[in-house]
C-alpha cells in the first residue's frame, strides 16, 4: 500500500515538472530590434568597458559595443572603454608602448571592485557594495542595454560642448530637466573620449595586431571622477538645473573623433538616470 | 521541541563516545545496496576507514594496515571496512585499484557521499573505530606514517573492553 | 549532532621577485575565511546548515565570495525508500554528464540545489529520483530553474533472478534535466528552455564489468560556447578487470560542446549544472601537479589506460614483501570542427562548426605516460619510484584559447612536455618515528624550464608532523626568474581535530580536483588552518 503511494506522488510530482525544450530553428529576431520614431528623449545606455591593450579576450567586448551601436544608434548607446585592471593587461612595454590607463579609470575600477578583463557595466545597474552584481560579461550587454533603453526615463540631458578659437579651452554646459519626482541628490559626470586611435592591441589568437583601431577611448575627466553635485533632493518635473565646466583642451586629440560624455546618476547606488553624448564643436 | 532539547544537549556534550551509525545505504562492489548498520561487525571491533582512489595517503593507509587487518581479524574478530567515496564515475576504479594494491578488506562505495556528510566528515583519510555494540569508541583524521600501529593498538583495547586512550 | 568546522587564514608578505607589480598582493595582507557545517539526525528526520564567512576570500578563491551568511540549509525525511529533502542538496544523476550538484570546498566549488528532492523506490530495484530548484550563486541563486527526473534500475533484482544466479549484475539508468532562464536578448531568440537526457548502464560479472553513458543536450547558446545552437552530446565508456592482485581500467570519452550551466552568461566554475570528468590521472606529488588536465567543456577526447599489479611475495621481481607496479596512459585532444564561415552561413542556424564523431581532432591537449614501483626493501625501509613522460598544451589549458584560433594560428600554441623522475623513500627511525623523504626532477626546456623538488617530512605519530620543502626552479629561461620556493609545515592532530601552520614561497601552479581547476596565483607568506569534527 505504501509503496503505490509513492509511486503516484512521484508520478504527480514529476507530471507537475514541464518537460519543455525549445528547439530555435530561426536564431535572429525578424526585423531586427524595434526602432522607435517618437522624438522624445529617451534613457539611453552607458556601457563601460574595463580593457586592456594586452588583453586577449577584450577585443570580443568592443565588437560587441559596435554591433549594439550599429543595431540601435551612437545616441542610444553609448561605449566607454576604461583602460584600468591587472598590470598584465594594461601595463606597456616595447610592443605596446601607449599608455591608456588614466587616475579616474583606475579609481573607478578599484572602487567597483573585480579583476580581471573584460568586464562592464551597463548604466551601473544593481549596484552592491560587497557583491558584484553590477558587473556583466560583454554577452550580457545586449540584454542589459535593452532593459534599459525600454525603461522609463526620469531625467532629460541637454549637452552643449564648444572648444574656443585657439584650441586652449573646452566648455561644457549641461541642463538637467527631470521627468518625474526625483527624490535624492543628483550629480554630474562630464569626460571626454576619443575614438579612432591607432594602437597595438592583443587579439584572441595570440597575434599582435599593431594596427589596431580603438574606440571610446576614455582620455580624462573634466569633473573629478565622482562628478559634482547638479541638484538636490527634491527635484519637482519641469525643473531645469544647470552646470558649466571647463577644463583645457589637449591638442593632441582630434576633435572630430572625439566627443563629450555626460551622465546624471544617483549618488546613493550609482545608477545611471542618463547620459548622452555630444559631438565637439 | 524534545528533538531540539535533545539536540542541544548533544550539542552541548559533544562526546565521540556512544554515538551510532545514522542509518544510511551503500553498495558492495557487486553493485548490492547494504545498509551500513547491517555491515558492521557483532563480535568484535569495527573499523571503518574513508578513502579515495584519488587519495593517496588513505591508499598508503589502507596498505600500511594490511599488515595488521589480518591478524586482529584472527585474534579479536575485528572487520575493516574500506568506503570509497568516490563517486559514480570513479567508483569503477575501486575494485581494480582494490586488487592492484593487494586488500583484502570488504570494500563499501558511498557514492553519493551521504554517509560521509552524515557523519561530517570533510577530509579523507577518516577512521573510525566501534565497539562491538556498534558506537562509535574513537574517531582520527589524516594518516602520518605510524598511525597504523596507533590503530592497531586501539582496536586490540577496544576489543578487550576499555576505552581507548588517545 | 554531527558537524565540522574549518578556518584557514594566510598573512601575506610582500615578495618582489615572485610578484614584481604587486598585483597578486592582497591590499588587505591578510585574509581569512571559516565555515562550520551541523547536522542533526533522528529517526527518520534529518536537519542541518552550513554557516561561511570570507574575511576576505583568499587569494585564488573565486571573488565572489564575499561576505557571510548561512549558505546551506536542509530537512530531509527517510523511511521505507522515501526520501524527500527540502532546501539545500547535493544530487548526482549517473556520471554527471547530465546533472551533478556538489561541493569541493579547496576549488571553492558550490552549485548546491536550492529546492525539493524526492527520492523513491517504488519497486525492487528502481530507483526514481525527482529535482525542481534553482543553483547556488554565491550568496545569491542562479536565474535559471532546474527541474530534472532520474531512473536507474537494477536488473538483476527480484525481477530477473536468472541473472543474480548466473552472478551477472546488470543496471539500466535514464536521466532528463531541464532548465528556464528568461531571455530578452535584442538580436537573438534565446531558447528559454533547455533540456538534456542521458542513458547508461553498468554491466559487471566476476572480475569483469563495463560501464557506459551517452549524453544529449539541446540546443544552448551561451557565453561558453559563443552563442552556437549547436546541439551537444558526451559519451563515456569504461571497461574494468579485477583480479588476482591485477586491476585494469580502460576508459574512452567524448564531449562535443556540454557546458551546461544554468546561466547561460556563467563562467569559470559558476551555476555548471553537469559535471564531465577527466581522463586523466590525479597528481598529488608537486612537480606533476602543476601541470593537472582541467576537462574543456567544449569539446574533448580522449582514452585513459591504468593497470595495477602486485608481484607475489617471494617471487624473483616481487621480492620479500612483494612489489606493487602501475602504470598510467591518457591521451586527450580535441574533437574534430569544421567552422562554419559566419559569411557562408546562408540559413543563418548559427550552428557554429560540424563535428565528425569518427575524424580525430587535431589539436593534441595533453598526455601522460606514467610508470610506478612501489616496493618494500626491508622492515624499515618502503621505496616508491616514479617516471613520467608529460606533454601538456598551455594554450588550451592554462589561456583558455578556443580551437578557431588554434587552428588559424597553429604555430602561437604554447606547448610544454616533459619528463619527471620522482623518488620517495619512507624509513622507520624507531616505533612511532618516520621519517619521509621525496626527490622531484622535472626536465624541460618549456614553460618556467626544468625544476627539481626536494622533501623531508618527520612524524612522530600520532600527533605531530614537521615538513620542509623546497622546489628550485633552475632551468627558468628568465634569470631573474631562477628562484627557491622553500616551504616548512608542521600539523598536529589529535583525534578528529588537525592544525597547521606553514611558511614559504609558493609559485604560481593549480590547484585541481576532478578535471576542475583553479588557478593558484603565487605567494609569500605564513598560512594557517584549523579543522575539527564532532
Amino acid at each position: 500500500m505504501k509503496k503505490s503511494i509513492q509511486f503516484l506522488l512521484f508520478v504527480l510530482f514529476i507530471t507537475a515538472l514541464t518537460t519543455q525544450c525549445d528547439v530555435i530553428d530561426q536564431p535572429f529576431k525578424n526585423g531586427g530590434p524595434q526602432d522607435t520614431t517618437s522624438t522624445a528623449q529617451l534613457r539611453n545606455v552607458l556601457i563601460e568597458d574595463f580593457t586592456g591593450h594586452r588583453c586577449k579576450n577584450c577585443p570580443k567586448a568592443s565588437k560587441k559595443i559596435e554591433e549594439l551601436v550599429n543595431a540601435f544608434g551612437a545616441d542610444r548607446i553609448i561605449g566607454l572603454a576604461i583602460h584600468a585592471g591587472p598590470g598584465n593587461f594594461t601595463g606597456t612595454n616595447t610592443d605596446y608602448p601607449t599608455d591608456f590607463t588614466t587616475t579616474e579609470g583606475k579609481q573607478i575600477q578599484n572602487f567597483f571592485g573585480t579583476n580581471f578583463l573584460p568586464v562592464g557595466m551597463v548604466n551601473r545597474e544593481n549596484y552592491t557594495p560587497s557583491g558584484n552584481s553590477h558587473w556583466s560579461s560583454f554577452d550580457e550587454w545586449p540584454t542589459l542595454s535593452a532593459e534599459a533603453m525600454d525603461s522609463t526615463l526620469r531625467v532629460e540631458l541637454e549637452v552643449e560642448a564648444t572648444v574656443d578659437y585657439s584650441d586652449t579651452t573646452i566648455e561644457v554646459n549641461v541642463k538637467a530637466i527631470p521627468q518625474v519626482a526625483i527624490l535624492h541628490d543628483l550629480d554630474v559626470v562630464v569626460m571626454i573620449k576619443e575614438s579612432g586611435i591607432v594602437s597595438p592591441q592583443l587579439l584572441e589568437d595570440d597575434t599582435r595586431d599593431p594596427n589596431y583601431v580603438h574606440n571610446n577611448v576614455l582620455r580624462e575627466f573634466i569633473t573629478p571622477t565622482w562628478g559634482e553635485e547638479i541638484g538636490n533632493s527634491p527635484m519637482v518635473p519641469g525643473d531645469e538645473y544647470l552646470s558649466s565646466h571647463s577644463m583645457s583642451w589637449n591638442t593632441s586629440w582630434v576633435r572630430t573623433n572625439s566627443a563629450v560624455v555626460v551622465y546624471v546618476y544617483n549618488p546613493t547606488n550609482y545608477r545611471i538616470l542618463q547620459v548622452v553624448e555630444a559631438s565637439i564643436d | 521541541m524534545k528533538h531540539l532539547l535533545t539536540a542541544l544537549a548533544l550539542f552541548a556534550t559533544s562526546h565521540l563516545i556512544g554515538q551510532e551509525l545514522p542509518s544510511t545505504t551503500l553498495k558492495t562492489l557487486d553493485g548490492q545496496s547494504v545498509n551500513i548498520k547491517d555491515a558492521i561487525s557483532t563480535e568484535g571491533p569495527t573499523v571503518i576507514s574513508f578513502w579515495a582512489t584519488w587519495c593517496k595517503p588513505c591508499i598508503k593507509e589502507l596498505t600500511a594496515f594490511m599488515d595488521y587487518a589480518i591478524d586482529l581479524e584472527e585474534e579479536v574478530g575485528a572487520k575493516v571496512l574500506a568506503v570509497s567515496i568516490d563517486d559514480s564515475r570513479n567508483s569503477a576504479r575501486v575494485a581494480p585499484m582494490a586488487q592492484g594494491q593487494g586488500w583484502e578488506y570488504t570494500i563499501l562505495l558511498d557514492e553519493n557521499q551521504d554517509l560521509k556528510r552524515n557523519l561530517g566528515i570533510v577530509n579523507v583519510p577518516f577512521t573510525l573505530v566501534l565497539n562491538s555494540e556498534g558506537e562509535v569508541v574513537w574517531k582520527h583524521s589524516g594518516y602520518s606514517p605510524g598511525d597504523e600501529e596507533e590503530l592497531a593498538e586501539i582496536v586490540t583495547e577496544v576489543a578487550a573492553g576499555h576505552s581507548p586512550s588517545h | 549532532m554531527h558537524g565540522n568546522f574549518q578556518l584557514d587564514g594566510q598573512l601575506y608578505l610582500r615578495d618582489e621577485s615572485i610578484d614584481p607589480t604587486g598585483e597578486f598582493f592582497p591590499d588587505e595582507k591578510f585574509l581569512g575565511q571559516g565555515y562550520a557545517n551541523f547536522v542533526y539526525a533522528d529517526g527518520s528526520f534529518s536537519a542541518g546548515l552550513r554557516y561561511e564567512n570570507y574575511q576576505n576570500v583568499m587569494l585564488g578563491f573565486p571573488e565572489g565570495y564575499r561576505g557571510e551568511g548561512i549558505t546551506y540549509r536542509f530537512l530531509q525525511f527517510k523511511q521505507d525508500g522515501l526520501d524527500i529533502t527540502v532546501g539545500n542538496f547535493y544530487e548526482q544523476f549517473g556520471t554527471g554528464m547530465v546533472f551533478r550538484s556538489y561541493e569541493e570546498r579547496g576549488l571553492g566549488y558550490d552549485n548546491a540545489m536550492d529546492g525539493v528532492r524526492i527520492k523513491v523506490n517504488p519497486a525492487s530495484g528502481l530507483e526514481l529520483k525527482a529535482v525542481l530548484g534553482r543553483q547556488r550563486f554565491y550568496f545569491e541563486k542562479s536565474p535559471g530553474l532546474l527541474r530534472g527526473i532520474d531512473a536507474e534500475y537494477n536488473l538483476s533484482s527480484e525481477l530477473f533472478p536468472k541473472l543474480d544466479s548466473a552472478g551477472l549484475r546488470w543496471t539500466v539508468g535514464t536521466s532528463f534535466m531541464s532548465k528556464y532562464q528568461r531571455s530578452n536578448d535584442p538580436f537573438l531568440v534565446l531558447p528559454e528552455n533547455v533540456a538534456a537526457g542521458g542513458i547508461r548502464t553498468r554491466i559487471a560479472k566476476g572480475p569483469w564489468s563495463l560501464q557506459g553513458e551517452f549524453a544529449y543536450k539541446a540546443n544552448d547558446p551561451s557565453s561558453d560556447n559563443r552563442y552556437i545552437y549547436k546541439d551537444g552530446n558526451g559519451f563515456l565508456a569504461n571497461v574494468t578487470y579485477s583480479k588476482n592482485g591485477l586491476g585494469i581500467i580502460a576508459g574512452i570519452k567524448r564531449i562535443d560542446n556540454m557546458s551546461f550551466r544554468s546561466d547561460r552568461n556563467g563562467s569559470t566554475i559558476d551555476m555548471l549544472v553537469n559535471y564531465l570528468s577527466p581522463t586523466a590521472q590525479v597528481h598529488t606529488y608537486a612537480l606533476p601537479a602543476l601541470y593537472q588536465y582541467a576537462t574543456q567543456i567544449n569539446g574533448e577526447e580522449g582514452i585513459q589506460l591504468e593497470a595495477n599489479y602486485k608481484l607475489k611475495r617471494k617471487t624473483i621481481l616481487g621480492g620479500k614483501y612483494g612489489t606493487l607496479v602501475s602504470l598510467n596512459y591518457s591521451v586527450i585532444q580535441s574533437i574534430n570542427k569544421d567552422f562554419i564561415d559566419p559569411s557562408l552561413d546562408t540559413l543563418r542556424t548559427l550552428q557554429g562548426y560540424y563535428s565528425e564523431p569518427l575524424v580525430r581532432g587535431e589539436i593534441p591537449y595533453f598526455h601522460d605516460f606514467n610508470v610506478t614501483v612501489n616496493k618494500k626493501i626491508n622492515k624499515r625501509l618502503k621505496i616508491n619510484a616514479m617516471y613520467l613522460n608529460l606533454f601538456y598544451n598551455r594554450s588550451v589549458l592554462e589561456d583558455g584559447l578556443g580551437d578557431e584560433s588554434i587552428q588559424q594560428n597553429p604555430d602561437g600554441q604554447k606547448l610544454m612536455s616533459g619528463d619527471i623522475i620522482i623518488i620517495e623513500s619512507l624509513y622507520k627511525l624507531k616505533r612511532k618515528h618516520y621519517l619521509r623523504t621525496e626527490f622531484q626532477h622535472l626536465n624541460t626546456q618549456d614553460d618556467r624550464g626544468s625544476m627539481v623538488m626536494a622533501l623531508a617530512e618527520y612524524s612522530i605519530a600520532p600527533h605531530w608532523f614537521f615538513s620542509v620543502q623546497d622546489i628550485y626552479n633552475y632551468g627558468n629561461p628568465n634569470a631573474d626568474q631562477k628562484l627557491h620556493y622553500p616551504l616548512a609545515s608542521v600539523v598536529y592532530t589529535a583525534g578528529t581535530s588537525r592544525f597547521q601552520l606553514s611558511y614559504g614561497r609558493q609559485q604560481r601552479g593549480i590547484f585541481c580536483v576532478g578535471g576542475v581547476c583553479r588557478v593558484v596565483p603565487p605567494s609569500n607568506g605564513v598560512s594557517f588552518s584549523l579543522t575539527t569534527s564532532f
